[in-house]
């Protein structure tokens, strides 16, 4: 078993009588893509800043690196790098001297340092706006600048919170393949998101939360096994009467069938083969439909399974 | 980590368009202001008498005749440079002087409680009233000094020799090297343009506090030394503020040519003295743990607030509180810079000067102290 990088135990955060974690639990192995998914007001970022000691926490406990993490503890901090949900540099920098500044935090030696930066400004491919200011950055490269300043003094735990939240899909792209990278050069990552498509496409161990509390922890793959829902069958048409929605239920396999907007959506459990049931019942009642598909469960569907609600608004 | 930080810093701050801006444009615009607004004062170089009252209301009638001819004595010497006489006095009673001055027969009364004691009444702020309230300066200075003397128990003739009796405001043209009765204002002025250090120190804290801002998260949860970073950020926003103090001197002394009087040296070092107490008056506000709206409010009442008691707006008020509650002028950063401008052209620096400077570099030390005491990391209770 690798190494624990972080480790969460019974963690309770309170603001007021507002209870924001829960005895939290976390455990967090070297070279893990650890992402902690949940929708907003969850307590992701709290369950972070609670960890770099940036906030005091009610009760439980918190260890770096197999050592209590405490506001004092540089030698702990000096080993991690963090990319915060809200963008943090200096507007009067350029990007080349917002990302030494924050070097310099980490590291003194000043030829190192120039060639950590540079590493940095190639790694999120800011080359050519080097002498730009934030002001003059469009969203995406200003999240990239942002990541840039948290990694450049090549930490060996990474923390992203919601890093990509508002940026186009083609930086989005870049920042996910860049985390990676990062990761497959050693780091261990942490990566907090609402996007649970995003979760799913890079972590390699996923906590789901909700209010304050882990809700199911695992591979994307376990997560899924965990729920009876295996495959959604979707149809679009203009209209489908109550009696053959009734028919539809009857089916073996489908548990949940939902008709709204010209969409049908059908819920199966046991296997993959679902559609085929579906299909001859369309034929057999002489059901027209416009298109039909298959999809297999997501991690919203196992949020909603557990808690009964979607994991986010559809965009 | 330090260099590199203030190297930084120092971009920072000198790319601040908005705070670069309003530090020079700022006192410049009123520096003009002053300069246009008193112009035609400048040119009258009047040697009219100034119609004056005096009223005595003398506490120890045993010396009243003494009193008197004392007064009578140092007004009569008082004179322009071609020998005529400054004040054109009358002694009257209380309403008499009050009526006089409320039909502009007169430009203000002298109050005489006693030899020591003595106020003067003006209703109005101009040339005039100037050089009246310049001469009670420079009487109070010379009976300040004939006291000390015979505490001292100085001979009277050791004492004469020191105050240059009736003689001393005529010598020094007003008391000063400088001829010009507004130059208080200008004085105001560069003072004003010192504590404008303080708004920037201000944010210094802010900056690197993670309650306070996500730059502040981002120095916190580093491994880089809260004390070093508050350094570094407060030397380079003192080192850019004395520069922008040093270019509207210039501007003053070099382009407008106002007479500071006293030497430019010492005018300089006073500036960049006054520039680093507003620094770190700003950065101890700064460091407190209190709301960001309240820390500004205080900042403010301390630049706007201090300036106005200074007399930056209303000349006449510093005087009123010299009077009356004289302690405020000895705390307030804006009237004790000013003072220490005055004190060198009055005296070329002197006790009221050392004073001054003694005041400012102990408030200093004092806060540049909280600040670096409350420079560390905590977690917080919320973020
Ligand atoms: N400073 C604060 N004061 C009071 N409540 C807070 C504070 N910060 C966060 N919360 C509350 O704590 C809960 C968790 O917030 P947060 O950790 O920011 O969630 P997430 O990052 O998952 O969106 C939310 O209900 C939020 O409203
Ligand atoms: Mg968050």
């Amino acid at each position: 078993m690798a190494e624990t990088v972080v480790k969460v135990t019974n963690l309770v955060k309170r603001y007021k009588e507002l209870v924001a974690l829960n005895n939290f639990n976390l455990d967090i192995k070297k070279g893990e893509v650890f992402g902690l998914l949940g929708p907003n007001g969850s307590g992701k970022t709290t369950t972070i800043n609670c960890i770099l000691a940036l906030l005091s926490y009610d009760s439980g406990e918190i260890e770096v690196f197999g050592q209590k993490m405490r506001a004092e503890r540089n030698d702990l901090k000096r080993r991690i790098g963090v990319v915060m949900q809200d963008v943090a540099v200096f507007d009067e920098l350029t990007v080349y001297e917002n990302i030494d500044y924050f070097c310099s935090l980490y590291i003194s030696d000043k030829a190192t340092r120039r060639q950590y930066v540079e590493e940095a400004i190639d790694f999120v491919e800011l080359n050519e706006f080097r002498k730009f200011y934030p002001k003059k950055l469009s969203g995406g490269l200003l999240r990239r600048l942002n990541i840039a300043c948290g990694i450049a003094h090549k930490p060996e735990l990474i923390i992203l919170d919601e890093p990509t939240v508002a940026v186009d899909p083609q930086s989005r792209n870049k920042i996910l393949e860049g985390i990676t990278e990062l990761n497959r050069q050693g780091a261990t990552i942490i990566y907090t998101s609402h996007y649970m498509e995003e979760v799913e496409q890079i972590c390699t161990r996923i906590q789901i939360m909700e209010n304050g509390k882990g809700i199911a922890l695992g591979t994307c793959d376990e997560l899924k096994q965990q729920i009876k829902n295996t495959e959604n069958v979707i149809v679009n048409m203009k209209k489908i009467s109550e009696e053959h929605l009734n028919g539809l239920r009857e089916i073996n396999h489908v548990y949940d069938v939902k008709f709204a907007g010209d969409r049908l959506m059908i819920k199966c459990s046991g296997g993959k083969h679902n559609i085929t049931h579906v299909l001859e019942f369309f034929d057999k009642n002489d059901i027209h439909y416009d298109r039909i598909y298959s999809e297999l469960p997501t991690l919203n569907d196992v949020f909603l399974e557990i808690t009964g609600k979607e994991l986010r608004d559809k965009e | 980590m330090f260099s590199a930080l203030l190297l930084n810093n120092m971009k920072i701050n000198i790319r601040n368009k908005e705070l670069i801006g309003w530090c020079i444009i700022f006192p410049i615009v009123l520096g003009t202001l002053f300069y246009v607004g008193f112009g035609s004062i400048y040119d009258i170089q009047s040697t009219d008498p100034i119609p004056a009252a005096i009223v005595y209301e003398l506490d120890d009638k045993a010396n009243a005749s003494e009193c008197r001819s004392m007064i009578e004595s140092v007004f009569d010497n008082i004179k322009y440079d071609d020998g005529t006489a400054m004040v054109e006095y009358r002694e009257t009673s209380l309403e008499e002087a009050d009526q006089l001055l409320d039909e502009k027969e007169i430009n203000g009364y002298y109050l005489v409680h006693g030899m020591a004691d003595m106020e003067l009444v003006i209703r109005s702020s101009n040339m005039k009233t100037s050089i009246l309230s310049a001469i009670l300066t420079g009487y109070k200075q010379n009976m300040d000094i004939m006291i000390k003397g015979f505490e001292k128990g100085l001979t009277q003739e050791q004492i004469v020799s020191m105050m240059y009796v009736g003689d001393y405001v005529k010598e020094q043209n007003l008391g000063g090297d400088s001829h010009d009765p507004y130059v208080a204002y200008f004085y105001n002025l560069i003072a004003m343009c010192c504590l404008m250090c303080i708004q920037t120190s201000l944010h210094i804290f802010p900056n690197i506090r993670a309650s306070r801002s996500n730059l502040g998260k981002r120095h916190e949860l580093s491994p880089g030394s809260q004390r070093i970073a508050m350094l570094a950020a407060f030397f380079a926003a003192t080192l850019v503020q004395i520069c922008i103090s040093q270019v509207t001197l210039f501007y003053l002394l070099c382009i407008l040519k106002i007479d500071f009087g006293g030497n430019t040296g010492l005018i300089i070092l006073t500036t960049v003295i006054g520039t680093f107490m507003a620094s770190t008056i700003g950065l101890a506000i700064g460091s407190l743990r209190l709301k960001q709206s309240v820390l500004e409010s205080i900042a403010l009442m301390i630049t706007v607030g201090g300036g106005f008691l200074s007399g930056l707006m209303y000349g006449d008020i510093k005087w009123k509180l010299e009077l009356n509650l004289p302690i405020i002028n000895r705390i307030n950063p804006a009237s004790v810079l000013s003072d220490a401008f005055y004190h060198l052209n009055i005296n070329h620096g002197g006790k009221g000067y050392t004073y001054s400077i003694c005041y400012m570099l102990i408030v200093s030390a004092v806060f540049l102290t909280v600040g670096i005491i409350m420079s560390s990391k905590k977690s917080s209770k919320s973020l």
